[in-house]
């Protein structure tokens, strides 16, 4: 830790010299300083220097040619406040486990991302001697510390995991829950249960199959009979238990799932061998209710595998952070947010986000309300102006009267739509429901004629033919059929950047007819200019000034100005006379400089460069060149938009104003009555609610936090997204942006995989209907049993997988 | 034949054990993480005191 303090210390002396002498970058970290060389590279310090020639004797300077990693100093990074965490409030809901020894915790980090980022953070006991042990898990990017408070607190625990450059993602709404991982633990034991008596009780039933005589050897026939016996109770009463309850509850509600025919179909299984094993008639088929049961669990592993890394049920909460600052007459006070009241007073920083609706107190400044509005520009405020919750404070550190407590504000108020608490867990697929009302009442029909039809016959066959019947239609395939072909096409999607919710939101891929659009940061890439500078080789000093002058501004071309010429070190200058005039341009003079940038009306410009250029430079009375960008339509928005107008109606909604209507027309060949500007977040909901009650099944394409409630309400809500650490509202999937040109190929597929379920399901009504043949007429066997209803499970279970992996190819 | 009675009770036990150690491994977490032990494997296992001699 000394090491790292005083590296930083030399850093800051060579910084104040470098204006003086000839700047050069560091080869390390890429600060411009007055460098220390070795002949042939220069270093801002020692210790880069270190670093390098430790990198460099062991050919390890591949880092340098990494653009993410490389050259990049940490120095400027603005440290996170983790001042909330010495609440003991907040800490008994973050921390696992609390005693006064030893405290458990979970952070998640999202800037885990090789494997030397796992060997440093398992390093931790080695920076402070109060972490006792620290596991990081790397898919999940988290990590678990094991830490003495009396030695390490929470609060310098995460400062420390900031400083090292992983700055830990504390979410209130993530630390409350890690109860799921409990729940599939269940399922796994029912699968190693329901597999383990499958396994034994085939064994178990060899010398049925093998026509042993019953008289050779009674008591091995007794003895094997009672084991499988005993293998079947935690078959039934352990591993379908959830079916058992699922079952229940559908008859409670008179929803006639699929889940009774195979709780009857279990139960008539297992009472009949019970039946036949204590009675000595037979010996039961205790290994084909075993076998399917396992089959028909591990299909809902299958299909309940999801993508841990990723939510798709966040709100606010987890966009929000998880405390802020009071301002109180004792002085600053951590406060976390749910306590927040009416007329509180919260101290904001700059980048830190408006929790709830206020007034602002003191200073003006300007806030960014893209994640909410969409929009890029800043929004100045002044005193006593209404700020928004979700806002971004972007300026000098202020405060605000709190006008609404967290959960009644403007935005967080569209959670308390009713569109947020529709569904929950329930993932039904609609298609099964259909099927399974009509399975349900025709095996019945049939259970029924056949006990009709042997009672008046021969009343010996009439009970053993009615069980038959029920036990070989249990719809075990029918029931696999979706787990595994949805499941296959969301795993396949999953690796292709295309992250579904659930099969559910397979389903209803295939249904939709209409297709609605955002527009900021959807169709328009969130990097909202691509600039290009033409003109006059510009110095370092020069940039600097620009860089001043730009920043000085809240104008979105001083933003783009600044973001183009930003190298990662702005040296604040002396400025003066400052001046700007809207739609013309802003001027100062900055260290002795006089700096203008502006429009042509603003600026002397030669009349070639007039037309090219959106903004131009000035240096003390010269023209030094021009900016040009351009607003950049994501690529594949345009092939995607022709293919969705191809499938159905499209639209488009956008919280801007309608300035870029006849290009955005234009450009994706909308009629213009299709498109909609200035929409709220509440309004984006609004419109999908009419068009749903216009019978449409709507397919809603968003990315931000303003378009939560019209992806919640949609049939299928989509969010794209740049990069899958970034805060994506609810919603039924997330794509890569870089794959949004692959989109249309994507539904495709999953709407061609409905076709699969279908063909799937015809298969398995075939091999039922094979069993009936012989269930009806009372000849059922154990051993036909035995080898029907494995085969007809596995047959559709490698149909799923098969035809969904084959049609991936071309993806 | 009445051997096989006895086999049959063998590997019954064996299974159970092998059940046994199925439900010890999902609960002592060995299925949540199957990426990071995989890297892990790959470091030196020195203790912090052999690292600071060294230096």
């Amino acid at each position: 830790m000394t090491l790292f303090q005083t590296e930083k210390q030399v850093n800051l002396n060579n910084i104040n010299t470098a204006n003086i002498f000839a700047e050069a970058k560091c080869a390390h970290c890429g600060e411009l300083c007055l460098p220390i060389t070795d002949a042939i590279h220069s270093f801002c310090c020692e210790g880069c220097q270190t670093v390098y020639q430790i990198l460099d004797k062991n050919n390890l300077c591949a880092y340098y040619s990494s653009a993410d990693l490389a050259l990049k100093s940490l120095k400027d990074k603005e440290n996170q406040h983790f001042e909330y965490l010495d609440d003991v409030d907040l800490q008994n809901q973050i921390l696992f486990f609390r005693s006064p020894n030893v405290s458990r915790v979970r952070f998640d980090l999202p800037t885990i991302h090789c494997a030397a980022c796992i060997w440093l953070l398992e390093n931790l006991p080695r920076l402070n001697e109060g972490i006792l042990n620290s596991t990081v898990h790397f898919i999940e990017k988290e990590i678990h510390i094991s830490f003495k408070e009396s030695v390490i607190s929470l609060r310098q625990l995460a400062e420390l995991l900031d400083k090292i450059g992983y700055p830990p993602l504390i979410r209130l709404d993530k630390a409350q829950k890690k109860q799921s991982s409990r729940l599939s633990n269940d399922l796994i034991y029912q699968i190693g249960v329901a597999g383990f008596a499958f396994g034994n009780s085939m064994l178990f039933s060899f010398p049925e199959y093998l026509g042993l005589s019953r008289d050779s050897d009674p008591s091995i026939v007794l003895v094997l009979g009672y084991l499988n016996l005993s293998l079947g109770i935690p078959v039934l009463f352990y591993s379908a238990r959830d079916y058992f309850i699922s079952a229940w509850k559908g008859l409670k509600i008179r929803d006639y799932n699929l889940d009774i025919p195979i709780v009857v179909g279990a139960t008539t299984l297992f009472v009949r061998s019970a039946y036949e094993i204590i009675s000595q008639t037979g010996s039961g088929y205790m290994d084909s209710l075993a076998g399917f049961l396992f089959f028909l669990l591990a299909g809902k592993w299958f299909q309940e595998r999801t993508y841990k890394q990723i939510a798709f049920d966040r709100d606010y909460q987890s966009y929000f952070p998880i405390a802020t600052t009071k301002i109180t007459a004792e002085g600053l006070e951590n406060i976390s947010l749910p306590k927040l009241k009416k007329g509180d007073e919260i101290l904001l920083k700059n980048g830190d986000l408006i929790p709830a609706d206020g007034l602002l107190n003191g200073t003006s400044t300007s806030i960014d309300y893209s994640f909410v509005s969409g929009e890029a520009a800043l929004i100045p405020v002044i005193k006593g102006e209404k700020v928004y919750a979700g806002g971004k404070w972007n300026g000098q550190e202020g405060s605000i009267f709190l006008s609404e407590s967290v959960s009644q504000s403007y935005l967080t108020q569209l959670w308390n739509d009713p569109a947020f608490q529709k569904e929950g867990n329930n993932v039904r697929v609609q298609l099964t429901g259909q099927i399974s009302k009509y399975f349900t009442f025709t095996l019945f029909t049939i259970a029924i004629l056949t006990l009709i039809y042997w009672y008046s016959i021969d009343k010996s066959i009439a009970l053993n033919a009615f069980t038959a019947v029920l036990i070989v239609a249990c719809p075990c395939a029918v029931a696999l059929s979706v787990p595994f072909t949805y499941g296959n096409v969301l795993r396949i999607l999953g690796k292709k950047h295309f992250f579904i919710k659930n099969v559910a939101a397979v389903e209803a891929i295939s249904n939709i007819d209409t297709f609605v659009f955002d527009k900021t940061g959807t169709i328009t890439s969130s990097q909202i200019q691509q600039s290009k500078y033409v003109g006059k080789k510009l110095s370092v000093y020069e940039r600097k000034l620009i860089l001043n002058l730009s920043s000085s501004s809240t104008h979105p071309v001083s933003k783009t100005i600044y973001d183009f010429f930003y190298q990662g070190n702005v040296q604040k200058l002396k400025m003066t006379g400052w001046e700007e005039k809207i739609g013309k341009g802003l001027k100062a003079v900055i260290d002795h400089h006089k700096i203008n940038i502006g429009s042509s009306q603003w600026i002397q410009v030669p009349v070639e460069d007039r037309e090219k250029g959106n903004v131009f430079i000035e240096i003390d009375g010269t023209y030094t060149g021009y900016l040009s960008y351009q607003r950049t339509w994501r690529e594949g928005a345009a092939p995607f938009m022709n293919w969705a107008k191809s499938k159905g109606e499209t639209y488009i909604l956008s919280g801007d104003n309608d300035n870029e209507k006849d290009n955005l027309s234009q450009y994706f060949n909308i009629p213009i009555e299709n498109m909609y500007f200035k929409q709220t977040p509440t309004d984006k909901l609004a419109f999908i609610k009419v068009l749903q009650l216009k019978g449409r099944k709507v397919f809603m394409l968003g990315d931000g936090l303003n378009d939560a409630g019209a992806l919640r309400q949609a049939n299928f809500g989509m969010v794209i997204s740049e990069n899958q650490n970034n805060f994506t509202p609810a919603s039924d999937a997330i794509l890569a942006a870089s794959k949004l040109d692959k989109l249309a190929a994507y539904l495709s597929y999953a709407i061609k995989s409905k076709k699969l379920v279908y063909l799937a399901y015809g298969f398995a009504l075939i091999y039922n209907a094979i069993g009936l043949y012989f269930a009806v007429q009372g000849t059922l066997s154990p051993v036909v049993a035995a080898i029907l209803m494995p085969t007809s499970s596995i047959t559709v279970v490698i149909w799923g997988l098969s035809t969904t992996t084959i049609f991936a190819r071309k993806l | 034949m009445r051997i096989i009675l006895v086999l049959i009770f063998l590997s019954l036990i064996l299974a159970l054990l092998f059940l046994a150690a199925f439900f010890w491994a999902v609960k002592n977490g060995q299925y949540e993480d199957d990426h990071t032990p995989s890297i892990r494997m790959l470091w030196e296992d020195k203790k912090p005191k052999d690292l600071s001699q060294e230096e």
